[in-house]
């Protein structure tokens, strides 16, 4: 499903530029839901960025293909359209923009993009209807403008709202369980938990254990200077939370 | 006559004509004054420091000679309201109103500081000024339409909006071409409240001075808003005076200004009594070649206390090129008042364009998206219907151009 090779990326401009991305390798099958662990830059969030397009990150060597197909060459909004979400790990807000509108020019322009109908006012209100009422988001929330005045646990299932709405074929989970606390963290997990499908895969990427206790990996990577240095199954993650990364990166090294 | 031509420091071709437009008038010592006033400065410069930002001389070397260029419709025609076409002769109006004068060349007060629009008044012919009594609310808005094609145009409208009574105007300022100076009074007695709405678009030949006095007496109110695309030079300026206390305004307005446009909106709010509240939000996006003026002044009286005046403006620049110039200013003599001002340009925030791209809305689209709710924020308290219309327009400014 995505498939990453010998990536390489750079962040910034001219003088300032840096790499951060240094060799990446890492496969992720249909139907599987792999973690990625590491220490503070060690390069996650950069390679969420670098996978779906965002201005500023130039990738210098290497493939990334979702599908079989190159998504390297694609402009961010067809990256989407193809099946790729990020659920950011600050969500942006969008003043003026109210939910209900911003998902649905999503769901709309995703699927003109890919050659079809648009959805119904009435099949996405129903839709929307259903999907709120799992996440314990009011109607009056999605009224509200795009994260705007929303708490971060808000915020959180927010992401998990339009993830469940748009049905992407890939996810990539940025820091989710970040400011939830105990009760957000069961209904964000539960959310994705209810995404995961024999053709759908998802990435994980996490600080803690605590997550992966709640949605459980089938494998767990740990990247740290740009690169994979480990990989394993979810014992992996728990040998990280009691050591810490010291014993893996010495390993590595 | 010849008097007057010396008026003028150094006269362009414009001048001269336009001194001879007045020539050519029925003599009355009102239209004198008025004109009197505009010849003081002329056609105002970039060193008048009313008009630094918009230099109207330059625009406008020479009269026109013909108008109309394309058929342009105002936004507003799909509103629920009695049209009055101003300069049709004398307009039928709804119940509660009713044409005190059909030539109204009162001389305009503070004509000395408002050039254009005191030549705007000393040209305007039979017909092509009303004085008009509003004496209860009529049922529906009043949207005003004027001269769009003429060449040259010259129009002048007086409300006296008596006691108590609401009014609800939409005004429809459209130019295909030419030059225009159209002047508007409102006279808000005590009471009574007034809703301006406003629809500015035009060619990229025409130059547009529109001019708006408005007086409000003791607990009148006033609620503007409206859109601007900008002409060759298109200046939309409007003077509010409390006179009374408790006296409520508040004057908002969105611009889009493309490529060879010019949009100045400059007002000035005078407190004279205390207790009165003015707010001001004016918000837009200009492109590559577009230039947008934003002026506002607020005046506060030394005996004017407990005013409380807030004023913003918020530009965007969506394009290299585009070009803003803000001058806010407080003029405040009294010392028990809260008035604030705050003054912002920039770029579409580029982490929200990501995000919105990200879940699959194309760059464009979610550039229109959101500058449209950027400049939308000043339209949001407009009665829903008539601030959908504009939105509507907004958006589609911004899907053709984007």
């Amino acid at each position: 499903m995505l498939k990453i090779e010998n990536l390489t990326a750079t962040v910034g401009e001219d003088d300032e530029t840096k790499e951060i991305i240094k060799g990446l390798t890492l496969e992720v099958p249909a139907g599987e839901v792999h973690a990625i662990m590491g220490p503070n830059g060690a390069g996650k969030s950069t390679m969420s960025y670098v996978l779906t397009g965002r201005d500023g990150y130039e990738v210098t060597g290497g493939s990334a293909t979702l599908n079989g197909d190159n998504i390297l060459e694609m402009e961010p909004e067809e990256r989407a359209a193809a099946g790729l979400f990020l659920s950011f790990q600050y969500p942006v807000e969008i003043p003026g923009v109210p939910v209900m509108t911003f998902v649905r020019t999503a769901m709309n322009s995703q699927r003109k993009l890919r050659g079809e109908e648009e959805i119904s006012a009435a099949d996405f209100l129903k839709k929307s209807r259903a999907v709120a009422a799992k996440l314990k988001l009011t109607p009056e929330m999605l009224k509200r403008p795009v994260n705007v005045g929303f708490s971060g646990g808000e915020k959180k299932r927010l992401e998990i709202f339009q993830m469940m709405m748009l049905e992407p074929g890939f996810l990539i989970l940025d820091e989710t369980d970040s400011g939830l606390d105990i009760d957000a963290l069961r209904i964000v997990s539960d959310g994705v938990n209810e995404l995961r499908s024999p053709d759908r895969g998802m990435l994980v990427i996490t600080h803690y254990q605590r997550l992966l206790d709640h949605i459980q990996p089938d494998k767990v990577h740990v990247l740290a200077n740009g690169k994979i240095i480990a990989t394993g199954g979810p014992e992996l993650a728990l040998r990280l939370e009691k050591e810490g990364y010291d014993g893996v990166l010495s390993e590595a090294a | 006559m010849a008097a007057l031509k010396d008026l003028f420091p150094n006269p362009n071709a414009a001048e001269l004509e336009l001194a001879g437009l007045y020539a050519g008038l029925k003599a009355n010592p009102q239209r004198e004054r008025n004109f009197e006033a505009f010849a003081q400065t002329g056609l105002p410069h970039t060193r008048v420091e009313a008009w630094k930002y918009s230099d109207l001389r330059n625009a406008v070397q020479s009269l026109p000679e013909a108008g109309v260029e394309t058929e342009m419709t105002s936004a507003f025609v799909s509103a629920d309201a009695t049209v009055i076409e101003i300069g049709s002769g004398v307009p039928k109006l709804p119940k509660g109103m009713r044409v005190a004068s059909e030539e109204n060349l009162t001389a305009l007060g503070g004509a000395e500081d408002l050039p254009v629009a005191a030549l705007g008044a000393a040209l305007t012919r039979a017909g092509q000024s009303l004085l008009i009594e509003v004496t209860q609310s009529p049922e529906k808005p009043v949207h005003l339409v004027f001269d769009t094609v003429s060449a040259n145009a010259f129009q002048r409208v007086s409300f006296v909006v008596r006691k108590g009574v609401q009014f609800s105007v939409l005004e429809s300022h459209i130019r295909s071409g030419g030059f225009s100076s159209i002047v508007l009074e409102y006279s808000v007695e005590a009471g009574a409240a007034l809703e301006r709405f406003i629809y500015q678009k035009a060619v990229t030949s025409a130059v547009q001075v529109t001019t708006c006095i408005i007086h409000l007496a003791d607990d009148a109110s006033l609620s503007q808003a409206g859109i601007g695309f900008g002409a060759k030079l298109a200046r939309m300026e409007t003077q509010v005076y409390h006179h009374g206390e408790n006296a409520k305004a508040s004057i908002n307005g969105a611009y889009l200004v493309g490529d060879g446009y010019h949009l100045d909106q400059t007002s000035l709010v005078r407190h004279a009594q205390p207790h009165c509240e003015t707010e001001q939000l004016v918000k837009g996006a200009v492109m590559d070649g577009g230039r947008a003026v934003f002026q506002g002044k607020f005046f506060v009286a030394k005996k004017a206390q407990k005013t409380a005046a807030q004023m913003a403006h918020n530009a965007l620049i969506l394009e290299n090129g585009g070009e803003v110039n803000a001058k806010p200013e407080l003029e405040i003599y009294a010392d028990d008042v809260e008035c604030a001002h705050g003054n912002t340009v920039g770029a579409l925030d580029e982490t929200a364009l990501f995000y919105m791209r990200q879940r699959g809305i194309p760059e464009t689209q979610a550039r229109a998206l959101l500058t449209r709710a950027f400049i939308g924020e000043a339209l949001d308290d407009m009665p829903e219907a008539l601030g959908e219309i504009l939105m509507e327009e907004a958006g589609a400014w911004l899907t053709e151009r984007l």
